[in-house]
């Protein structure tokens, strides 16, 4: 493009308009037959692919999903009442493709890549929805630890990058706070954030953008909402569009986070559409390939090797189950799909044990491979412990004497319960995990009273900030734990118990 | 019979419209009923609407790919 004078510029506009090549512009359209409830049948416009973006008249557009050889059967992207019989529908000859790069940081976006935040987003580079799962050799083990923060999950689930690990629970038991303490527990690390927002309330979403960037975790997330106003088709897209944004960091070889929430919400959202365009309804009215729904979703959570930019998509979905029934439809499909869920139950959340995680019922199939060293050196035996404590328990209840180990037993297990208690919004550092556990497993929590071991562990941890800051930056940058440092820490802890007890 | 419906500019001669019925009758073996409209908008050229496909050989149509190919 010439940057002097008026006559090159002319010249050279001459010369792209001689340039030009005046060809006819020709396209199949089809008629709209029948309209109502976000869906729509078109007569004719045939040629068409599964999921193409069809345009209609007034801009709106559409998605085809049912292609018959006499017309096609397409879900509205948007609510629209001027979709009416006869109106005229193009085919575009793509796909729905949303924007990816870096200009999603710090936005939100409906699924089809337009800003809600009131800002506009120019991005260069698109990718569609709907793209197949990274080949099995294209893949490497899972190996790298995620850090969610929370101490029951980094110490007895722990996840890994490029896992699939499934949250659920009943309703308010925390799935949710989970997900986005996962988020805030990024901060400083090279991960980036996708929040899918699925069929959620409009100040739920609100709430949790608010909470994002009050801990300043917006400069490295994106959410995609579809919230419960928009139309099924939106909700449906939603999860597999923030999956494309996802793919788009990945392919740079970053470590992506996407929290799916929920697919239940989806599931039923994909219902809606296929009743709609009467596909034959099944188990609970769901369709037939519901399975195929979410397994092709989490299939494109992966690592990727080396030769393949190293990145990784980690999924966290969340799924809402009825009175605690995980053996209901969608929650099974998902179970068997995910390599591992933390399950989240409404009587420990009432009882007071925050986050309410069974650790019974819970598992990571990729489990230790997914664990720094340091935490693997600290955790060893948590789940055994935790275990027995909760059989004896059951005695206990009944008043009955036991005798001095049993009562250690119990005592331990007590103050490891509540040890795992956390807030809402205070993740770990992988460093204050590692003392804690560290102060467990050497016995200098046994002192205190299991009621007071969540104020214990507060005051320890800053205590040993101040004391061990070379041991933190050393397990911090490193992920290990070393016999010098473990040395210090216990030390450390060894002081502070003293301290504590002489204050007493 | 096919149903083609061509639209113009009113501007547009009844000679003009005729050639280009003949142009399609030699594209199309079967027999062809043709309408003509007319759109004050147009600059120039035709629209046809062969039953399911439109063919757009107007100038509006041609000025806009042409706005797009200097844009790039």
């Amino acid at each position: 493009m010439p940057h002097n004078s008026e006559e090159s510029i002319g010249s050279y506009l001459k010369k792209q308009i001689l340039s030009f090549e005046v060809e006819p512009v020709s396209y199949s359209y089809g008629q709209v037959s029948k309209t109502g409830d976000g869906v729509v049948r078109v007569a004719g416009l045939s040629g068409r692919k599964y999921g193409e973006l069809l345009e209609f008249e007034d801009g709106i557009f559409g998605m085809a999903l049912d292609l018959e050889e006499d017309g096609v059967g397409a879900v509205l992207l948007d609510i629209s009442d001027s979709v009416g019989v006869g109106d005229k529908v193009c085919g575009t000859d793509r796909v729905v493709e949303v924007p990816v790069g870096d200009a999603l940081l710090g936005r939100v976006v409906d699924p089809i890549g337009r800003p809600l935040d009131g800002r506009p987003l120019s991005a260069r580079k698109f990718l569609p929805v709907e793209r197949p799962a990274p080949a099995i050799t294209d893949r490497r083990p899972v190996d790298k630890p995620l850090q969610t923060g929370i101490l029951a999950i980094d110490s007895m689930i722990p996840i890994g990058c490029g896992q699939r690990e499934l949250i659920i629970g009943d309703r308010q038991t925390g799935k949710t706070t989970i997900a986005v303490d996962t988020i805030l527990q990024q901060k400083n690390t090279d991960v980036y954030c996708i929040y899918c927002a699925i069929g959620q309330k409009v100040s739920s979403i609100i709430g949790i953008i608010e909470s994002l960037k009050q801990n300043g975790a917006m400069d490295y997330t994106t959410v995609v909402a579809a919230t419960a106003s928009d139309s099924p088709a939106i909700q449906y897209l939603a999860p597999y569009a923030a999956c494309a944004m996802a793919e788009g960091f990945m392919a740079e070889g970053r470590d992506v986070l996407v929290v799916y929430d929920d697919l239940s919400k989806h599931a039923v959202a994909y219902r809606t559409m296929s009743l709609l365009l009467h596909r034959p309804p099944g188990r609970e009215a769901f369709p037939g390939d519901v399975f195929y729904l979410h397994s092709r979703l989490l299939e494109r959570s992966a690592c990727m090797s080396k030769e393949h930019g190293g990145g990784s998509i980690t999924a966290l979905p969340i799924i809402e189950t009825m009175g605690g029934n995980i053996s209901s439809f969608i929650p099974t499909n998902v179970i068997s799909i995910t390599d591992g869920q933390i399950f989240l139950e409404d009587d420990l959340f009432h009882s007071g044990i925050r986050p309410a995680v069974n650790t019974g019922l819970s598992v990571s199939r990729v489990g230790r491979a997914a664990q720094s060293p340091a935490m693997k050196k600290v955790s060893g035996s948590l789940r055994i412990e935790l275990s027995q404590y909760r059989e004896m328990a059951v005695f206990s209840r009944f008043g009955s004497d036991v005798d001095e180990a049993t009562a250690k037993m119990l005592h331990r297990g007590e103050c490891l319960t509540n040890l795992f208690k956390q807030g809402k919004g205070s993740p770990y550092s992988l460093f204050e995990e590692v003392v804690l556990l560290c102060a467990y497993k050497h016995g200098h929590l046994d002192a205190f009273e299991a009621q007071d071991i969540s104020h214990v562990a507060e005051n320890l941890l800053s205590f040993v900030h101040q004391n061990c800051t070379t041991a933190e930056t050393r397990i911090l940058s490193s992920g290990k734990l070393s016999e010098d440092d473990e040395k210090q820490l216990i030390e450390s802890i060894r002081s502070f118990v003293e301290e504590a007890c002489q204050d007493e | 019979m096919r149903k083609i419906k061509i639209t113009l500019s009113p501007s547009c001669s009844d000679e003009l419209f005729q050639k280009i019925c003949n142009g399609f009758k030699r594209q199309y073996p079967e027999e062809l009923s043709f309408i003509r409209a007319n759109d004050t908008q147009m600059i120039g050229g035709f629209i046809a609407d062969v039953e399911g496909e439109i063919i757009d050989v107007s100038l509006n149509a041609q000025l806009a790919r042409m706005k797009d190919h200097l844009k790039k």
